[in-house]
């Protein structure tokens, strides 16, 4: 990364921003604290077109026939946002309005009009409703009533009251209906009218429209993005200089700096400094190119710090396999993969190069624990299997006792892998003399290691090399607590040797076990799949057709919810060993802001 | 008492306690997820996935009676039906609480998310924190069935 900063003149300025948007390269220094209000509303108004795009995308316009298509956004933006607003305030009606056809129903049709007149004549009309097992018939000689319905077990009748007097009849009083139920219907109807032809008109914006509104949400992206850039200009010499600074990327600087000089725009380059804190653009390959989108769960590198994506991108496919670990689900996954990579958007294809990968990890760990869709291929005794199980047992021990080791080889590798890239990383962001502690340590671990190897492999008893081991522990230790920082005291590097003793005497251990995941996970989906195939084989019968139709559904439903439950298991649990145990180890902090330049969107 | 019952109550235990932590941990999990759905109805995947990760402790109960199933026999020995009761005390009342507590970080998560924090990545990689310790239940279940003798 490069810090430019320009100095333009005040009447070149607009011309010149507008070139740097259409070159698309610099990452702009913010200089302003707050937002101003004009800011804030474009963002707001940004976000409404943003929510119009989504819900006309949304619509299926059917057989709508589109008409002549609109190109000013903004109208059709307005109206789009307008119509929606009126469909809202006419659904909220409908729903209030369908509260209250329930509750008029069971009165029927009634007119107001006769009502009043009755009590113009000193006859109240009352309106009444009870259980229908407490309605007695002999209701009907005492008080003037008549029924009007049943409805959900309750009686509704109405009572002619004379006067004031109260009749005291055993029933609950209803508040009297406000319109009859052909008023509501009718109105209901009108309703529903108006909201199909609001939603016919919002179908015409998706065909005419939608492209039009979506230039315009990038408009105002842009002007925002304008307007930002104008305040993160310093305005000098009585507003007549202009000064901008930003960020640009080392190999995509070319065709600003010959427009620069094309120009003769004043400009001042230099390579940028860790503490301005430049933002973080990454630079992988194929392969590690896929798996950023793992990385930035966490955190983008800081600036100049190693990234750690290619290093932890070999690791996380193979965890993926191990955890997952069925060949079937493995082949599975990669057809899947290779399959959909052609149909899907642009974004989803590095997923699609992900699942891929992963799969082939999952195929590669389910051939070695022996595993095809649950079925245990060590007890089939298939050639090489039968074979490697005879071997097993000779050993006494079995697969599973073997892959329990392995988790924890994979990690004490990770481990060590990662304290190799924190002495790298301490050496670039600070010098060599700042890596001594973290050398010392990879001395002690690798060198003990290699010790017991020897010892194992040549039969010689470990106590015969203890010499060594003490000279290994001598200079280690010596690298670990005194010399861990040369540019420091000697006294302070104790100390800090210590508490960081401390730390990784308790720690690496803990990390260490932390893969036994791995293996737990490995055997937890194979035997998940496994309980599937004996359900399915135990559950489907003799019947001839009917038990290969139960055994297929049970068959394909299980490995499903299997999948589902273990790929999630397996992408999230390997995540935890990279961003936990291996990032801690090679010392990541992180912390970096993406690399967003200033440039043209639609 | 047989040694068959003792081994069946740690059967029990194990499948049962595991299975109501997850049964807990996922349904906060759907409970958050529907309040934010109100607010933000896009992420709904995001929901899903966090909602499900409590999931797997009652499975790893199920599988752990699994692996211990083939021993289960009239004849048992007291030595098998106590290991089999240790394992299936650990993964049960393991698998309960780390469910439960998984299924707090993730109901959390997912509020979070509804509120428009862009925290699914950190949620995921906080929520597996308590679920490891049901995982080496599960793996020690399995280490003690490999010690029994058949």
């Amino acid at each position: 990364m490069h810090k430019f900063s320009f100095l333009v003149f005040h009447r070149d300025y607009p011309e010149f921003l507008e070139k740097v948007r259409e070159i698309g390269v610099v990452h702009l220094i913010e200089k302003q604290e707050d937002v101003p209000d004009q800011v804030r509303d474009k963002y707001d108004l940004i976000k409404q077109v943003q929510w119009v795009v989504k819900q006309l995308a949304k619509r299926d316009a059917g057989e709508t026939t589109p008409g002549e298509p609109i190109t000013d956004g903004k109208t059709a933006f307005e109206d789009v946002r307008a119509y929606y607003n009126n469909l809202d305030e006419k659904f909220q009606q409908l729903t209030l309005l369908q509260k209250e056809i329930s509750q008029v129903r069971p009165w029927g049709d009634f007119s107001k009009e006769v009502i009043r007149k009755l009590a113009g004549e000193n006859l109240h009309v009352k309106f009444f409703t009870v259980a229908a097992s407490r309605f007695q018939e002999s209701w009907y000689e005492e008080y003037p009533i008549e029924e009007i319905g049943r409805h959900a077990g309750q009686v509704y009748f109405v009572l002619i009251q004379q006067g004031e007097e109260e009749p005291g009849i055993d029933a609950e009083e209803m508040r009297p209906p406000e319109r009859p139920l052909s008023e509501l219907l009718h109105y209901r109807k009108k309703l529903e009218e108006d909201l199909d032809e609001i939603n016919s008109e919002l179908d015409k914006y998706v065909l005419n429209a939608l492209d039009a509104i979506k230039v315009y949400g990038y408009r105002l992206k842009e002007e925002v993005d304008y307007t930002n850039a104008l305040a993160n200009t310093d305005k000098q010499a009585d507003e007549k200089v202009m000064l901008m600074e930003g960020y640009v990327p080392g190999e995509k600087n070319e065709r600003l700096i010959a427009y620069l000089e094309k120009n003769n725009i004043l400009y001042i380059t230099q390579k940028a400094e860790e503490k301005d804190k430049p933002p973080i653009l990454l630079k992988n390959k194929k392969f590690a190119e896929k798996f950023e989108m793992l990385g930035d769960l966490y955190s983008l590198p800081k600036y100049n710090e190693l990234d750690l994506t290619p290093f932890f991108a070999p690791f996380y496919m193979l965890f993926f396999g191990f955890c997952l670990g069925d060949a079937g689900y493995g082949i599975l996954m990669g057809i899947a993969a290779l399959l959909l990579k052609k149909k899907v958007r642009k974004e989803l294809k590095q997923i699609m190069g992900l699942v891929f990968y992963l799969g082939v990890s999952t195929f590669f760990f389910g051939v070695i624990s022996g595993v095809f869709f649950g079925i245990p291929l060590f007890d089939t005794g298939l050639p090489v299997y039968k074979d490697l199980a005879a071997r097993f047992e000779q050993q006494d021990t079995d697969i599973n006792m073997l892959l329990f080791y392995l988790s924890l080889i994979l990690g004490g590798i990770q481990i060590i892998f990662g304290l190799f890239l924190k002495a790298i990383n301490e050496t670039k962001q600070f010098g060599w003399k700042h890596a001594v502690g973290t050398i010392g340590w990879i001395l002690l671990i690798t060198g003990s290691i290699a010790l017991y190897g020897i010892s194992r492999l040549t039969g010689v008893p470990f106590a015969d090399l203890n010499p060594a081991f003490y000279a290994l522990l001598a200079v280690s230790g010596l690298m670990i607590l005194f010399l861990n920082n040369l540019n420091r005291n000697i006294m302070i590097n104790f100390g800090l040797g210590l508490w960081n003793t401390y730390n990784m005497a308790t720690g690496i251990l803990g990390d260490l076990l932390s893969y036994i995941r791995l293996f737990a996970l490995g055997i937890s989906s194979a035997i998940l799949g496994f309980v599937f195939n004996s359900l399915a084989v135990s559950m489907s019968g003799s019947i001839p057709v009917v038990s290969i139709l139960v055994m297929t559904i049970i068959l394909v439903i299980g490995h499903g919810i299997n999948l589902f439950m273990s790929g999630l298991g397996a992408f999230v649990h390997p995540m935890r060993l990279t961003f936990v145990e291996f990032y801690k180890n090679a010392g990541f902090s992180g912390g970096g802001k993406q690399y967003n330049p200033f440039k043209k969107i639609t | 008492m047989e040694p068959i019952i003792f081994a069946y109550i740690g059967i029990g235990l194990m499948i049962g306690l595991a299975g109501i932590g997850s049964a807990f941990g996922v349904s906060m999990g759907g409970n958050a997820s529907i309040g934010a759905l109100k607010k933000n109805d896009e992420a709904f995947g995001n929901y899903m996935v966090l909602s499900a990760l409590p999931g797997t402790q009652g499975l790893y109960g199920f599988m752990g009676y699994f692996i211990l199933s083939g021993y289960l026999t009239a004849g048992m020995s007291w030595a098998t039906a106590a290991a089999i009761f240790g394992a299936g005390l650990a993964l049960g009342f393991v698998g309960l609480l780390s469910g439960i507590r998984q299924g707090q970080v993730c109901a959390n998560g997912i509020a979070a998310i509804g509120s428009g924090h862009n925290v699914f990545g950190n949620t995921l990689i906080l929520a597996v924190f308590p679920e490891l310790y049901a995982i080496v239940a599960f793996a020690a279940t399995f280490l003690i069935a490999a010690t029994l003798p058949l």
